[in-house]
């Protein structure tokens, strides 16, 4: 602090040196709605014009002490039709925008100031400013506005000249000491009298005897002329003050003395001011704190009035004190992607907070999901782990939307169907960020090749491709869906993936009946050997011995000349449409629970119904639902993986990681051949008895 | 249950406003509700905060400074009075809205320091003051959550209104019936929901109602 500054706030009342009298600057305050309002004028109807546009500020002199004066720019300051209310002051502003940001920073700042400054210069020596005084509180508002990212800088000024030269030879009075109760009284109740306009800002003040009375501003001179010539009336000019500084009136003084000077100079060179601050506590006024200062203007004699607009200032420093503009950022609040973020975001923490408070959702949105079909269950499927905010998610399918599917596949509309069809993949995929912006969902056209499904000279390179395609896909994602309505497409996959230990759920539907189930994960590459299947635990299947779709199985699938009759999977099966969705919502949940356990897929399944297993925090995790909607019953039965199994023996993976593609395509041209590899075939020359066929199949089970 | 109907509602926020602009507070209509029958009543306050945690947003920062004219003219008018350090302020914009699920008055609101940026939810679960602190966050989601508006969709902040009819039936036994209860009932309710989010209602409101006569039951 200069020693000048020192002085201005002493307490020392005895005649001195004249200081000159500092006013604080405002500090803007802009309402966040402001911003929205403001958007919706440049979309509508700015556009790209960058003509100015009056903004209505307002300002108060109702503050606790502590607070900075702001000039407050409300929501709805671009209304024209505000009305004004009291305890607010009105602040006449222009708001000029710029359409980039490099003309924001290359606009000359002191032109845009200048500009303003010569509007307040005209209303002061034409004598508007008498009749409107509140342009004597005017500000500018530089703004750029970055309506992609909702970005908005913006600059305010407060112009203010740097004429006259305003002494005070005391400092400034509270009313406490300058006046008495019965006259702070009287003042406060002649200003509240006072009809609400605009004007509140500025006004004068008789008092006679001890009585005072407000007066508008415009009056002053009459005021004072018939005054002076009284022994017991004074005149003072009034602001309704900002501040609440004990020494430092508002800024809003600097430019009604402007005025005063160069209207009244030449009359009268000292004036007395009342600095009007008023609190309400408990619906009681009280002015105590308001401000009396004698401000002297004989410094800058009459002759030196200026003919031309003085140097002005009031460019508003930032938030580091540095000559610039600030910066707001309201995408988290207008952004309508953002919004759509944070209100699901919210929306699942609300439920981890009154179901699981420990339950992990990063985990479940992080999982990478891989959709096997773009189908009934694929539709569903993708919807139900959009709930639970999964964000990847890559559908494949080799189909396009027929006239049927609409209204079972719950991803696809009319239109889809249209010009032969969307490929289902796309169409899906596509739908996924109509329903959520952020989700980062791919369709992928693929067929995928099955066992017994011969491939032709001419197919070769492309079947060669899919399949390194569905490695690749497999590879990176964490969570692989089969959701096919073929049992043999569901082969490759499973191979794959228990080959790259990635978790594996099938869910497979039945005319009435569904089956929902995770793969085990095996221990590949290893020499020790599983142990035997005999030795599995009374309660509980360990998670790497879990078995897997074709577990249960005893011929390979894409045997044509089984005589089998498969209930689940036929192509194209048409089921009763709930199945669908109960499956669905059962292979989400399933898939929820693992990632919630802390073995996650190497979780031990019960053998029992309600057995005692170790559980996650959405409790135990079955091996497989099998749901019966004629009995509404659903069985969570467990099975360990089976030693001859054509999609996850060890034969069959160790003959994929060896021979890679030459192994896949043997199987593609002949299920004989995976029966031979998986050791199903030596299986059946060993038993004669019927009886064991019959139990093995996925049949309706009691 | 203390609950009461959207009519009476627009009744006690019209009663209520008459009795903050005879105290010279400052609640007022929101004017820019789209819904015709919507009727929002709110209040701005600002609270001296605590130097502004800087920006988290760096990118901010970096713009900002390249944005920096050199000019140090401006800074050196002796009429100026010097502010050291920009006093930093808290915005606080409080809205009274009517809950159609539970059939009560909601308090939302909205924060933002004085650069414009909005304070977010763990801001604001920071800045309860230590009275109500363990009575707000010993139940947080339920209680103090960021939700849409319902009148601006916009993100709010809110206090749950779940147990909002239970808390005033403690309280006002008597079903309001007419302006005067109506009104008594919606500053019984901004009593209990203000304070914990930083609204005090002075007690000149309450002093107003003993004068009034109750209904007759």
């Amino acid at each position: 602090m200069s020693a000048r500054e020192g002085v201005a706030a002493g307490m020392d009342h005895s005649g001195r040196e004249p200081t000159i009298l500092q006013s604080v600057p405002f500090s803007s305050a802009v309402d966040a709605g402001f911003w929205h309002h403001f958007t919706q004028l440049k979309l509508d109807v700015l556009q790209l014009s960058e003509q100015a546009v009056p903004v209505m500020g307002s300002y108060t002199n109702t503050d606790t002490p502590g607070l900075p004066p702001r000039l407050y720019v409300e929501y709805d300051a671009l209304e024209r039709r505000k009305t004004a209310s009291r305890w607010s002051c009105h602040a006449t502003g222009t708001l000029i925008n710029t359409n980039t940001i490099e003309e924001f920073r290359n606009r000359s700042k002191q032109d845009l100031l200048k500009g303003s400054a010569t509007t307040l210069w005209e209303a002061i020596t034409s004598g508007q400013a008498l009749q409107d005084p509140s342009v004597l509180a005017s500000f500018l508002m530089f703004t750029f506005a970055d309506l992609k990212k909702y970005h908005f800088y913006y600059w305010f000024a407060f112009p203010a000249f740097t004429y006259p030269k305003a002494m005070h030879k005391k400092p400034p009075q509270s009313f406490t000491d300058a006046l008495t109760q019965k006259e702070i009284e009287s003042l406060l109740a002649s200003y509240t009298s006072q009809e609400v306009d605009f004007n509140q800002g500025f006004f004068s003040i008789t008092k006679s005897d001890e009585e005072f009375t407000v007066h508008p501003l415009r009056d002053y001179p009459k005021l004072r002329t018939a005054a002076d010539s009284k022994s017991n009336q004074e005149v003072y000019l009034g602001i309704s003050d900002p501040s609440t500084l004990p020494s430092n009136p508002g800024w809003t003084l600097r430019n009604l003395l402007t005025l005063v000077a160069i209207r009244w100079s030449k009359q009268w060179q000292s004036y007395k001011v009342v600095c009007l601050r008023v609190r309400t506590r408990n619906g009681v006024q009280d002015a105590s704190h308001s401000l009396v200062v004698e401000v002297d203007l004989s410094e800058e004699p009459e002759s030196l009035i200026p003919s031309e607009m003085p140097p002005c200032l009031g460019w508003e420093k930032n938030e580091r004190g540095k000559m610039g503009p600030r910066m707001v950022n309201l995408s988290a609040n207008m952004d309508p992607t953002r919004l759509a973020e944070s209100a699901v975001d919210l929306n699942l923490k609300l439920m981890r907070w009154r179901v699981a408070p420990q339950l992990n959702l990063g985990v479940v949105q992080q999982t990478h999901c891989l959709l096997l079909g773009a189908g009934t269950l694929g539709c569903a499927v993708a919807r139900c782990l959009m709930g639970w905010g999964v964000r990847h998610i890559t559908l494949v399918d080799s189909a396009k939307v027929s006239y049927s599917n609409p209204v079972r596949q719950n991803l696809f509309t009319f239109s889809d169907c249209q010009s032969g069809g969307r490929h289902k993949a796309v169409a899906a995929a596509e739908a996924l960020l109509q329903i959520f912006p952020k989700m980062n969902s791919k369709g992928v056209v693929l067929s995928i090749p099955m066992p017994g499904h011969t491939v032709g000279e001419s197919l070769l390179n492309q079947v060669k491709e899919d399949v390194s395609t569905l490695e690749q896909l497999i590879d990176e994602h964490d969570a692989i869906f089969l959701l096919m309505d073929s049992r043999e497409s569901r082969w490759l996959p499973t191979v794959i993936g228990a080959a790259k230990q990635k978790l594996v759920l099938t869910a497979a539907l039945g005319f009435d009946s569904f089956l929902v189930m995770r793969h085990g994960i095996r221990e590949v590459g290893t020499e020790v050997s599983l142990p035997s299947t005999t030795a599995i635990p009374r309660n509980s299947i360990p998670g790497k011995m879990l078995g897997c779709y074709f577990c249960n199985d005893v011929v390979a699938p894409g045997n044509v000349s089984s005589t089998h009759d498969r209930t689940l999977d036929q192509q194209c099966t048409v089921t009763r449409p709930g199945v669908s969705y109960l499956a669905a919502g059962h292979v989400t949940e399933l898939l929820a629970a693992i990632l919630q356990h802390p073995d996650k897929g190497l979780a031990e399944a019960s053998v029992k119904e309600q057995g005692n297993v170790k559980e996650g925090v959405l409790g135990p995790v079955p091996h497989s639902l099998r749901g019966f909607l004629g009995r509404h019953q659903l069985l969570t039965p467990a099975s360990t993986s089976f030693d001859q199994c054509s999609g996850c023996c060890r034969e069959v993976l160790k003959a994929y990681m060896e021979e890679g593609f030459e192994f896949l395509l043997k199987v593609f041209n002949s299920t004989a051949y995976l029966e031979e590899v998986s050791g199903l075939s030596r299986l059946h020359h060993c038993v004669d008895d019927s009886q064991v066929w019959e139990l093995s199949d996925e049949e309706d089970m009691e | 249950m203390s609950t009461i109907s959207y009519e009476e509602f627009k009744t006690a926020c019209l009663e209520f406003l008459e009795l903050s602009k005879k105290f010279g507070d400052s609640w007022k209509l929101r004017s820019d509700i789209q819904d015709k029958d919507g009727l929002c009543i709110h209040k701005v306050q600002h609270i001296k905060s605590k130097s502004l945690k800087e920006l988290k947003n760096k990118t901010t920062c970096k713009i900002d400074r390249q944005l920096e004219e050199e000019e140090e003219e401006e800074s050196s008018d002796p009429a100026e009075m010097e502010t050291h350090n920009t006093t930093h302020f808290t915005t606080y914009d409080y809205h009274i809205v009517y809950s159609l699920s539970h059939s009560v008055p909601v308090l939302y609101f909205n924060a933002w320091h004085s650069s414009g940026q909005l304070l977010t939810l763990d801001d604001v679960w920071e800045g309860v003051d230590v009275t109500h602190r363990e009575q707000i966050l010993s139940n947080k989601w339920g209680s103090l959550t960021q939700t849409e508006h319902p009148l601006l969709g916009r993100p709010y902040f809110q206090l749950h209104p779940c147990n909002t009819a239970k808390l005033i039936a403690q309280v006002l036994p008597q079903p309001p019936c007419d302006a005067a209860t109506l009104r008594t009932y919606l500053i019984c309710w901004l009593s209990m929901f203000g304070p914990p989010v930083g609204l005090e209602i002075p007690l000149c409101y309450f002093a107003e109602q003993n004068t009034e006569s109750g209904c007759v039951k």
